[in-house]
């Protein structure tokens, strides 16, 4: 008979684990590039028409990766480079204990029991090599130090791991030395892409962004007529023509927001909230063409294309000759404004003024510098003056729980202002478990640029954590959507919410503030801004309180 | 002693090394993966394994409902059909479950066969093979959703591009 692997032998398919049971020292384990481990490689033309050096064709699959003949130094003068220029990451490199408070702490490893993907063994796949060139210990001592020697096989590794962080940060929540992962991350991307290596799903919606404006690439009449569409939208649910203004100068606010809430769904809900919103307050704004992207894709690759591309924002502010700005719901597209523009590209322009709401009077002190407001600010501002007219009802058919998107949670704070307007606008409200909320929440799996559909098992894996706190809701609460204040999270929250949580749909803040907005002169609702059936309708008009308006 | 009584007296035990079989399908410096904490959202992939173990025990002691276990078993291969891992993997779980109780328990079966015959025994082994099944059952599911995903994001991803287009329904 032949002899067939026992249960306990054929355990060890997990690839991460040696089939013969021979366990490795950790420098030693290497990835294995199976199809479905790695995102698609970023294409040639696409590389070089954003200027990154050494773009060639190449295969994550194959032995060969094309690297240049020089590439060791190419890595040893970035590397150099960059420890003298951000003082954080020499010291990130150095200070270190390896305690390991950080090891459960990513969702990575959560989800998929990869050592590698413990925040502190994937810094060290960096450090060992910058222990190796840069200390002496460890160029005396070597692998006794924790050095290794820079080879090609550690450039895998690299691209394999880096591409498996999502920018995150929770992790720097836990370090007792507030080593920032993230910003090894960040430079290690960087050095892969001076070897020309980068990920399709980041570099060409910044190359798209930076001839189009937009990560699909949309030109301006096409964004036009899709913004049109959704103005008819409107006008089929609420009965109101709305023109919003593109390109237009003179007007008090320059309104920017991730272009997935215009082109894709669910995002186009949110984005008919904001327009609802925007008519009802009567306010004086314009969208841009130009600026028609509050993504920026360049965070995830590089400093330089960061600023690149954010630098539209400021420049169409002062074309425009606008006070100030207003920002979309977005993640990643707030770290940028929040925590680099003014720096990056500031000062702002002279036109720009500190933001005040018109509807409130309210001055947005802490956007003194920047001049750009998240709408999340905006709305929570209106509600606190009771500003708006609204019916929660309209939402009754909602069971609503809030996802902390990881950097308005993290890199801005934004905690209270999305569940202020929240607890507003619909009457069945619940929190998901506080170690996976607010500053702790668990990232959505797919942020910074790791949302392409050729890796769904690994997001899926780093979407665990949350996708079991939403489990858990869902069947202690019945809840049956989650709302967030990201773009990307609702496009990688819905396959999420599906997978983990059947049933649950993903919403934006401002879908449901358009659902519940008593608009002067609407018609009856009979749907909400998805055109399904909302469940109650009352025989009767609501009367509109006269008082309820400010 | 009854299978079942069997079942009771060894559940932490059979429980504990169907764990450590597990774990060591994962590399050696992740060791503890699986039992960190117990903390319910802080280590789910645990929490999932630990579950699913439980429930199938206390399926075939006849103490949980047959939704309860197919319940446990799903949210259990719901994990293992994302992990970088080959199928077999993750139905060798429950064919571990059943190597380890004939180990632990084997001689008290033995004894049991002996006494009272073979019938009991084998119940026991069609129930096992019974959970087999219902796990493979959740595992294609899982897969299936997955290449689902791909397609309903990228519907989603360009709606309006297909509207746009005159290609949406």
């Amino acid at each position: 008979m032949p002899k067939i692997p026992p249960p306990a032998e054929l355990l060890r398919g997990l690839r991460l684990a040696p089939p013969d049971g021979r366990l490795p020292d950790w420098m030693d384990a290497k990835p294995d590039f199976v199809p479905g481990s790695y995102a698609y490689p970023a294409r040639e033309d696409t590389l070089r028409g954003l200027g990154f050096p050494n773009a060639h064709a190449w295969n994550p699959a194959e032995e060969d990766w094309g690297l240049p003949p020089d590439w060791e130094d190419i890595i040893h003068r970035g590397l150099k480079e960059r420890l003298e220029k951000y003082r954080s990451l020499r010291l990130f490199m150095d200070i270190c204990v390896r305690c390991g408070a950080c090891a459960d702490k990513c969702h990575f490893f959560l989800g998929s029991g990869d050592p590698k993907n413990m925040p502190v063994l994937r810094a060290e796949l960096l450090r060992s090599v910058y222990r190796r060139d840069f200390t002496t210990a460890g160029r005396l001592l070597g692998r006794v130090a924790g050095a290794r020697r820079l080879d090609p096989s550690i450039i895998k590794e690299w691209f394999y791991y880096f591409y498996q962080c999502t920018e995150c940060r929770r992790c720097s929540l836990f370090c007792p030395h507030g080593i920032d992962t993230a910003e090894i991350t960040m430079a290690v991307r960087e050095l892969l892409l001076e070897l020309g290596l980068g990920l399709n799903w980041i570099m060409e919606p910044a190359g798209n962004c930076q001839r189009t404006g937009n990560h699909l690439g949309i030109p301006p009449h096409a964004f036009k007529e899709i913004v049109t569409f959704l103005c008819g939208d409107i006008k089929e649910i609420t009965g109101l023509r709305i023109n919003p203004p593109i390109n237009e100068k003179g007007h008090e606010i320059l309104f920017i927001t991730p272009s997935g809430d215009i082109f894709a769904d669910p995002g186009i809900y949110t984005f008919m909230g904001y327009l609802m919103l925007f008519h009802e307050l009567g306010l004086d704004y314009t969208l841009s063409t130009y600026a028609s992207e509050g993504g920026n894709f360049g965070s995830f690759a590089s400093n330089a294309l960061m600023k690149k591309l954010n630098a539209k924002m400021y420049a169409e502010a002062e074309r425009l000759g606008v006070k100030w700005i207003l920002g979309g719901e977005c993640g990643h597209m707030w770290r940028v404004a929040h925590q680099y523009m003014d720096t990056m590209n500031g000062p702002a322009p002279k036109n720009l003024e500190t933001p005040r709401s018109p509807a409130t009077g309210t001055l947005f002190k802490h956007a003194a510098s920047a001049k750009m407001v998240h709408i999340a600010e905006f709305t929570a501002d209106l509600i606190q003056h009771d500003h708006l007219n609204l019916d929660s009802s309209r939402n009754d058919h909602l069971t609503v729980t809030f996802h902390d998107s990881c950097n308005p949670a993290r890199a801005m704070g934004l905690l209270e202002e999305p569940r202020q307007v929240l607890r507003r606008v619909c009457n069945n409200f619940v929190e998901m478990p506080e170690d996976t909320i607010r500053e702790r929440t668990f990232c959505c799996g797919s942020g910074s640029g790791l949302n392409t559909d050729e890796i769904m098992e690994a997001r899926m894996r780093g979407g665990l954590p949350r996708g079991h706190a939403l489990r858990y809701v869902q069947k202690k609460y019945g809840v049956n959507a989650m709302t967030c204040i990201c773009a990307l999270d609702r496009a990688s929250l819905p396959p999420l919410a599906d997978y983990w949580a059947p049933g649950v749909t993903v919403t934006g803040l401002h879908e449901l503030v358009g659902n519940a907005l008593i608009m002067k002169g609407e018609k009856k609702r009979l749907t909400d801004l998805r055109q399904e059936d909302l469940p109650v309708v009352d025989a009767e008009e609501e009367p509109v309180k006269e008082n309820d308006h400010v | 002693m009854s299978i079942k009584n069997l079942l009771t007296e060894y559940r932490e035990r059979i429980i504990a090394e169907w764990l450590t079989e597990v774990e060591r399908g994962y590399p050696l410096s992740s060791s503890g993966y699986l039992r960190a904490t117990s903390h319910p959202f802080l280590n789910p992939a645990g929490l999932r394994h630990r579950e699913a173990v439980e429930a199938m025990l206390d399926y075939l002691r006849n103490e949980t409902a047959r939704e309860d276990l197919t319940c446990a078993l799903e949210e259990l291969m719901r994990v293992r059909a994302v992990q970088d891992s080959t199928p077999e993997a993750g139905f060798a779980l429950i064919y571990a479950l059943k190597h380890i109780l004939h180990r632990i328990c084997g001689p008290e079966l033995e004894e049991q066969a002996k006494n009272a015959g073979l019938e009991e025994f084998l119940r026991l082994e069609k129930t096992l093979d019974g959970l087999m099944l219902l796990a493979l059952d959740a595992y294609v599911r899982c897969r299936d959703k997955v290449a689902e995903l791909r397609v309903e994001e990228l519907k989603r991803r360009h709606s309006q591009i297909f509207r746009l287009a005159g290609l949406s329904g």
